[in-house]
């Protein structure tokens, strides 16, 4: 058997200071990757100049986007790469993402512990996301399965999940063939989760648990839609569309009014102002004739 | 100039991996692939990633995504090999058409995907549509397969002015002007061969598999090889290339493609041609259907201009021509037109206006069958009368007008036995159609890993329903055997059979047609010897002509 390859996909925007710790930590992995792609989402601060003259320790190649695609064309793009890469699995992560120096190893090493119990078709494994302040990521916090200790109990430290955020999730190249890539139309929000459910239709990823990245993410709160403000609707916008979009033409028009309903139900909670709640509500309207193709390695540009 | 050789095969690279743990026809795919790659990246080191399959998954090994890993295809990476090329770079200014080759060939992995032996044993997979039209469809076309090929010749119809019109010949320089299919880019004759450099011979074939044309073309090969020069064969479609161990291909250069290659190969500069012109003393091209081959023959003559260029065509398709309609159109471009049968050497000189002196018609005798010795093979009285098929189960053998002739003798308790001896893409569909006769019993099925003797020495007639042929060496084999052939009138068959046993190519008239020939022929002993002998005199008649192998090896001899 071969001994098994990653290449390392970091997506990144405006977050300098944050990529040059990323970069450190990968170069810094007991296992090291194959190749390390930075794909620059069109930043406008220093990244450019940065990456431009940027030297690792690992094969190094830059993607410069010509606009912002936003994490999920990055993401896409990212995995296509390092697809055609030849690598065994491709580790996707954000530009705030610290993974410790055996992160990757672990991810191996438990991903091939879950093949062997599981078999052939565990479709990720994802890593334990800590704060900086060493308290879990209250927004990385993958969705177990109703049998998610069955590994634990074998001595894996694995936990069997269907759905995980792109901080350090480790995809092996089967699944990207078989599964295809991110939606990059959904731009940020629900690429992650819509990728990880699809990638699970038939078998679980799993978390593994000595698996440790920090996420620097300023602020450790989680997400939901009754936090909506001026500031970040932006970002609500595409998750509402995005998830709607999943919810009916994924799952069914009784999921899709469920969402709905759930929406009216938090804005009202968090006392969303008016105006964002109309602008929210056609959001989730759009959903209805938003509905992008799965994209694949193969496919003709 | 010595060639490199890896596990004794002419190598354009070197490899340190002994290529241990794969079968003879692997590593010749893998090395012929790796030819590929170290002609379009000189004195350069690859990493070539290889990825394993399953049933459905063809070889991938030259074409575009083996640059670029940017095919589903490659799912599973099981080894990795690092290859140097010991290709010479030519010095050359690049043209601008060449940057996407460029960018392409830029990348230090290759991905390729050797199939395994034991996917070739087994028939294509082709997972049946399981739709209800799907399901409709297939349940139509196993209760009904005559009518399915009358629809589908109707369909067909369309195709037959391109049999009885002159193709029009190729205008190679004005593809590359204003409003041409290759406008844009430049002709970029290739360079003279380097000093010392071995002499070679280009032979384009269709794949390395199973089949009369192949036979011939692998003679060639044989033949070349034989008189000096240095085989160079490449192939142009898509296949395990089950024949790929055989060995009249030892000592021979391979590159099978797999497809496409269109962005790694500019127009008009012809990276992997330019290459081989460069690198080999190049004193000959034979082309065995073979299209990529066709297309860029008129640039081999433009950067070679005296070098002789033959091809040998077998059939004419009634789906617009096929090869010898390919070959007409680039006639200008081939010095000698080599055809297997009077029949199309007639087509080529009266439709195709050819002139004569081009065209060299000489049979295939001599392959399979030695033209002496024949003697009719009387039945005993303790034998059933045998009715054998022998040929690929492929639509253009026409197995389903066989099942159901058998269908038909197998109805009134005739007491005759039934061969069907082949494999091949469409038995599944013949599968059905036995199944929903009945007539899994009343048929002996065998595969193509029993010897076509064997079949030919139980048979008493063989049956030819083909819907399209040149001149199958089967009638030939089958009359060496002592055996008549029943044949429909399709290609050169009449050439061999008389017209009392020749029946139409609709598949309803040839079922009654065969039927009934058969028939009298089983009730008929001495008609049975009568048939054969007029065949047996009309093939020493064909073969009195010089058989294709003397033809090419004096041909040859020139170059």
């Amino acid at each position: 058997m071969v001994s098994a390859t990653a290449a390392a996909v970091v997506v990144t925007f405006n977050r300098l200071e944050k990529l040059k710790s990323v970069v450190a930590s990968i170069e810094n992995q007991t296992h090291p990757v194959s190749t390390l792609f930075v794909i620059n989402n069109a930043s406008t601060d220093a990244t450019g100049e940065y990456l431009a003259s940027l030297e690792t320790s690992v094969p190094l190649v830059v993607v410069t986007m010509e606009e912002n695609l936003g994490g999920a064309g990055g993401f896409a793009e990212g995995m296509r790469r390092g697809y055609a890469s030849g690598a065994d699995h491709v580790w996707i992560m954000d530009d705030d993402c610290y993974p410790e120096a055996g992160a990757l190893e672990a991810l191996l090493r438990g991903f091939d512990e879950a093949v062997s119990e599981l078999g052939g078709e565990v479709p990720f494994a994802c890593s334990t996301v800590k704060f900086t302040d060493g308290s879990i990521c209250e927004m990385n916090n993958p969705v177990p399965t109703w049998d998610w200790g069955r590994l634990l109990v074998k001595g894996q430290q694995n936990v069997m999940v269907t759905a995980c955020s792109f901080v350090s999730v480790l995809i092996p190249r089967w699944a990207i063939a078989e599964y295809g890539l991110p939606y990059a139309e959904y731009f940020i929000w629900f690429d992650d989760r819509e990728y990880t459910l699809r990638v699970t239709a038939r078998c679980p990823g799993v978390q593994v648990l000595d698996s440790v990245v920090v996420h620097d993410m300023g602020d450790n709160r989680g997400v939901n839609f009754s936090m909506v403000d001026r500031k970040n609707f932006w970002k609500f916008s595409y998750g509402v569309r995005n998830e709607a979009s999943w919810q009916l033409h994924h799952r069914g028009l009784l999921y899709f009014l469920e969402f709905g309903a759930r929406l009216v139900v938090s804005f009202h909670r968090g006392r969303v102002p008016f105006d964002l709640r109309v602008k929210l509500l056609g959001r989730w309207l759009r959903g209805i004739t938003f509905n992008p193709r799965i994209p694949h390695v193969d496919d003709v540009s | 100039m010595t060639v490199h050789r890896v596990r004794e095969l002419p190598a354009l690279f070197e490899i340190e991996d002994s290529l241990t743990g794969l079968s003879e026809r692997e590593i010749r795919l893998l090395i012929g692939a790796l030819n590929f790659h170290a002609v379009m990246a000189p004195e350069r080191a690859l990493d070539v990633h290889l990825y394993d399959g399953d049933d459905t998954s063809i070889p991938r090994l030259t074409d575009d995504a083996t640059f670029d890993g940017l095919s589903r295809q490659f799912r599973r990476r099981v080894r990795t090999l690092r290859i140097r090329s010991l290709v010479t770079a030519e010095e050359r200014s690049a043209q601008p058409q060449e940057a996407g080759s460029a960018a392409l060939v830029a990348q230090n992995e290759r991905h390729l995907h050797i199939s395994s032996d034991t996917v070739v044993e087994k028939d294509p997979a082709r997972p049946p549509r399981t739709d209800v039209i799907g399901r409709v469809a297939r349940r139509v076309k196993a209760i009904a397969p005559l009518w399915y090929d009358e629809a589908r010749d109707v369909f067909l119809l369309r195709h037959r002015r391109a049999l009885r019109s002159a193709a029009p010949r190729q205008a190679y320089e004005s593809q590359f002007e204003r409003g041409g299919v290759d406008e844009g880019h430049v002709i970029v004759p290739a360079g003279e061969a380097e000093m010392g450099a071995t002499r070679a011979v280009i032979i384009g074939m269709h794949w390395f598999e199973m089949g009369g044309a192949e036979r011939w073309a692998f003679e060639t090969v044989r033949i070349v090889r034989e008189a000096g020069f240095l085989p160079i064969v490449l192939t142009d479609r898509d296949s395990h290339h089950g024949w790929i161990g055989r060995s009249e291909l030892d000592g021979a250069l391979l590159l099978p493609f797999s497809v496409p290659t269109d962005e790694s190969q500019t127009p008009g500069v012809e990276q992997l041609l330019r290459t081989l012109l460069r690198m080999f003393d190049v004193r000959g091209v034979v082309v065995h259907h073979n299209q990529w081959l066709y297309d860029r023959l008129a640039w081999i003559r433009r950067s070679r201009p005296g070098l002789p260029v033959i091809d040998s065509t077998h059939i004419v398709e009634y789906r617009a021509g096929g090869y010898p309609r390919s070959s007409a159109i680039v006639s200008d471009s081939i010095t000698k037109h080599h055809v297997i049968s009077p029949q199309l050497a007639k087509w080529m000189i009266d439709i195709q206006g050819i002139p004569t002196n081009k065209i060299v018609m000489a049979p295939l005798g001599g392959l399979t069958i030695k033209p002496k010795d024949a003697m009719f093979r009387p039945r005993r009285a303790s034998e059933p009368f045998t009715v054998a098929f022998v040929g690929r189960l492929a639509r253009q053998k026409a197995p389903e007008v066989f099942v159901t002739l058998v269908k038909e003798l197998h109805r009134d308790g005739s007491g005759m036995r039934f061969i069907m001896h082949g494999d091949g893409e469409q038995s599944g569909w013949i599968d059905d159609i036995i199944q929903a006769d009945g007539l899994v019993d009343a048929i002996v099925r065998r595969t193509s890993a029993v010897s076509v003797e064997e079949t030919l020495s139980e048979a008493h007639v063989l049956v030819i329903p083909s819907h399209n042929e040149g001149l199958t060496l089967t009638t030939l084999e089958a009359i060496q055997h002592g055996v008549p052939v029943v044949s429909t009138d399709v290609g050169a068959q009449s050439d061999i059979i008389p017209a009392s046993a020749l029946v139409s190519r609709n598949v309803h008239r040839a079922v009654r047609g065969m039927s009934a020939v058969v028939r009298a022929l089983a009730e008929d002993e001495k008609a049975r010897e009568d048939l054969w002998r007029r065949e047996r005199k009309a093939e020493k008649k064909l073969l009195a002509n010089e058989t294709a192998t003397q033809w090419f090896t004096e041909e040859i001899g020139t170059w």
